[in-house]
């Protein structure tokens, strides 16, 4: 699903950073990665990439059979949109929108046609446990709730990869657990999760954890 | 400027083929998102939506009222006036004798002409020794009268006889006959000043646009020779379109001595009146409702800037599902498109009932073109959009990454 190979990224400065360098690794369909690592080691820039939001500077990265620094801009996007969903540590939930409309946001870039995008977006709400609060305004949700909004909308378009940075880093213990459930739960045959996370029991549930030093990603043993 | 969203032509098989759907965002999307974004802003969009409808207020009314002026004072122009040539002699100057006038009606394009003069506030009673009422006086030929418009409501006008002869003779306009109580002249009624008795030979409603034959007694023309006399003028009655030509040779057909010495009255022209009322006050109110357009137009610029601002981590999050640098741009000029519209639709009518309401007041007819009915939503609109332009390239140039990181 995912292939890199000594892939680096330096930010141009002054001063010129080198935030990641040399990563190689795989995650295949069905695998849960955590990516771990001390703050400022590189772990947002190495999801970033992963995530076709940040281009490297050296290096392969293939995401799904498709050799990503051969697209333009505009096949990127495709590309990212179509395959990859995203979760922060942020719910970034559209304040002036409902749950079911801020579900439905990547399927309007999609240019899916909009009779599916409800069905679609109540399916994802359905599946992260809000089918009750469809028409909810975020700021009457939880902290946890609002997370769970972000996921739907992650998984909403069914995508191939779904990439968390800090999903529960807002979260307190019980609301991080039932978040990771539901993440573990959207692992399937042609899925894989990949989570950043500092929290040791986060990565505990992995199956594999790939740790990132002062830019250096080394892929551990499950 | 580069466009944050120019690209080149893709060429080649697509790599992305049974892989990945097209990025695009309809237009009705993006519309429907502005729409709800303005909507779910109440207050700020209600603040943004004001700035403009004040705008758009300020110049709809100011073209309303003064179309609506110029109207009234084209209504209530004079049609008469437009018509109207007078001659007058200053101080000084023996007042001519009355075949003057004569001279004056051998002119090309007059109608009619006569000569009056100016006396002083007389004195007068129906008797030598009763109660007196004060009138003010002045003489006149009858075409002096009738050429004003003067109306006869009893008895006759002066003839040439009264004055050759010095007859004892008056006219009164009928606000004067009936300050001294005379309601016919079947008696032959007298009316006595300082003792002197004077034969009431017809009664006429004065002119509304001349105040010498206001409750006036009004002697024959040819007592402005004599002593008490003053302003001597010759009013004329031209045809129509031919006030400029007459009031040209007038002066020197009635006093060849010294034509420049005479006051030659022409009727004001319409249409430089107009333009005067337009130019002038249109001027400084378009000017004023510019400005305040200028200023809604910042207010638009202003706040959509700082909701891209608040709204980084939407910008990221739609950018990172796919939306492009072009569709984020759409969006947001749709939104201050948005806002600018409702501003032009709700200045607009504000902007009428001003206008109605100042014209109204003052009974004039409400003269609106339905152009600007139409102008004021859509400048509005471009108002709106022209001030969406610079806060929609900066969310559009925003890396999603930077837009989404946090704090
Ligand atoms: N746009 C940028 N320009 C320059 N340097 C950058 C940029 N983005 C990140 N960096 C630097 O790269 C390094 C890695 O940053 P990154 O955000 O990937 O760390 P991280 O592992 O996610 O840390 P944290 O756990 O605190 O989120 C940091 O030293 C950071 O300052
Ligand atoms: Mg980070």
């Amino acid at each position: 699903m995912i292939e890199l190979r000594e892939v680096g990224r330096t930010f141009a400065g002054p001063p010129e950073v080198t935030a990641l360098r040399d990563a190689t690794f795989g995650v295949d369909a069905g695998e849960i990665v955590a990516i771990v690592g001390p703050s400022g080691s590189g772990k947002s820039t190495l999801l970033n990439v992963l995530g076709l939001l940040d281009t490297p500077t050296t290096g392969t990265y293939h995401l799904a059979g498709v050799d990503t620094g051969s697209l333009k801009e505009r096949q990127r996007t495709a590309l990212r949109a179509s395959t990859l969903g995203f979760v922060f540590q942020a719910a970034h939930v559209i304040a002036h929108l409902d749950c079911l409309g801020n579900v439905t946001v990547p399927l309007e870039h999609l240019g899916i046609p909009r009779r599916e995008r409800a069905a679609m977006a109540e399916k994802a709400l359905l599946a992260v446990g809000l089918g009750h609060r469809l028409r909810a305004r975020p700021n009457t949700l939880s902290g946890g709730e609002r997370q769970r909004v972000a996921i739907a909308r992650a998984i909403v378009h069914e995508p191939k990869v779904l990439l968390c940075d800090e999903p529960t880093g807002n979260l307190d213990s019980e609301n991080t657990a039932s978040v990771l459930e539901l993440l573990e739960s959207l692992v399937s045959g042609d899925r894989a999760v990949v989570i950043v996370t500092h929290e040791s029991d986060v990565a505990d549930r992995a199956h594999r954890t790939v740790k990132v030093v002062d830019g250096v990603a080394a892929a551990l043993a499950a | 400027m580069r466009l944050p969203w120019r690209r080149k032509k893709a060429a080649g098989p697509d790599p992305l083929a049974g892989l990945a759907r097209k990025v695009r965002t309809s237009p009705r999307d993006a519309l429907r998102q502005a729409a709800l974004a303005v909507k779910g802003r109440r207050l700020r969009s209600s603040l943004t939506i004001a700035g403009v409808a004040l705008g758009i207020a300020t110049a709809i009314g100011t073209l309303g009222i003064t179309a609506s002026a110029a109207g009234a004072v084209s209504d209530r122009f004079d049609a008469v006036k437009a018509t109207e040539v007078t001659a007058r002699f200053p101080e000084g100057i023996k007042a001519p004798a009355g075949d003057a006038a004569d001279n004056v009606r051998g002119l090309n394009g007059v109608d009619s002409a006569g000569l009056s003069c100016k006396g002083r506030e007389v004195e007068a009673g129906r008797n030598a020794y009763g109660r007196n009422v004060k009138l003010s006086s002045s003489a006149a030929q009858a075409e002096a009268m009738q050429t004003y418009r003067a109306e006869l409501t009893m008895g006759r006008w002066f003839d040439a006889g009264h004055g050759e002869r010095g007859d004892a003779v008056v006219m009164l306009d009928t606000a004067a006959a009936q300050a001294l109580g005379i309601k016919d002249l079947d008696a032959g009624p007298m009316v006595f000043i300082g003792g002197t008795p004077f034969l009431v030979v017809g009664v006429f409603s004065a002119p509304p646009s001349e105040t010498r034959f206001t409750r006036a007694i009004v002697f024959p023309y040819e007592r402005c020779l004599g002593s008490g006399f003053s302003s001597a003028e010759v009013i004329v009655r031209t045809d129509p379109g031919a006030a400029k030509q007459v009031a040209k040779e007038v002066a020197l057909a009635l006093y060849p001595q010294g034509p420049q010495r005479l006051t030659v009255t022409t009727p004001p022209d319409l249409e430089t009146f107009q333009k005067g009322v337009q130019s002038e006050t249109r001027a400084l109110f378009l000017g004023l409702a510019a400005i305040s357009l200028l200023i809604a137009a910042i207010g638009i610029s202003n706040t959509t800037y700082v909701a891209v601002l608040e709204r980084k981590p939407e910008i990221g999050l739609r950018r990172a599902t796919g939306a492009t640098r072009l569709g984020i741009t759409v969006q947001f000029l749709c939104e201050s498109g948005i806002l600018g519209l409702a501003g032009g639709l709700i200045g607009t009518i504000l902007g009428v009932d001003a206008t109605a309401a100042a014209a109204l007041s003052k009974d004039w007819l409400v003269v609106l073109d339905p152009l600007l009915l139409a102008g004021g939503p859509v400048l509005g609109l471009v108002v709106g959009t022209l001030a969406g332009i610079y806060p929609a390239l900066a969310a559009a140039r925003m890396h999603p990454v930077d837009a989404l990181r946090t704090a």
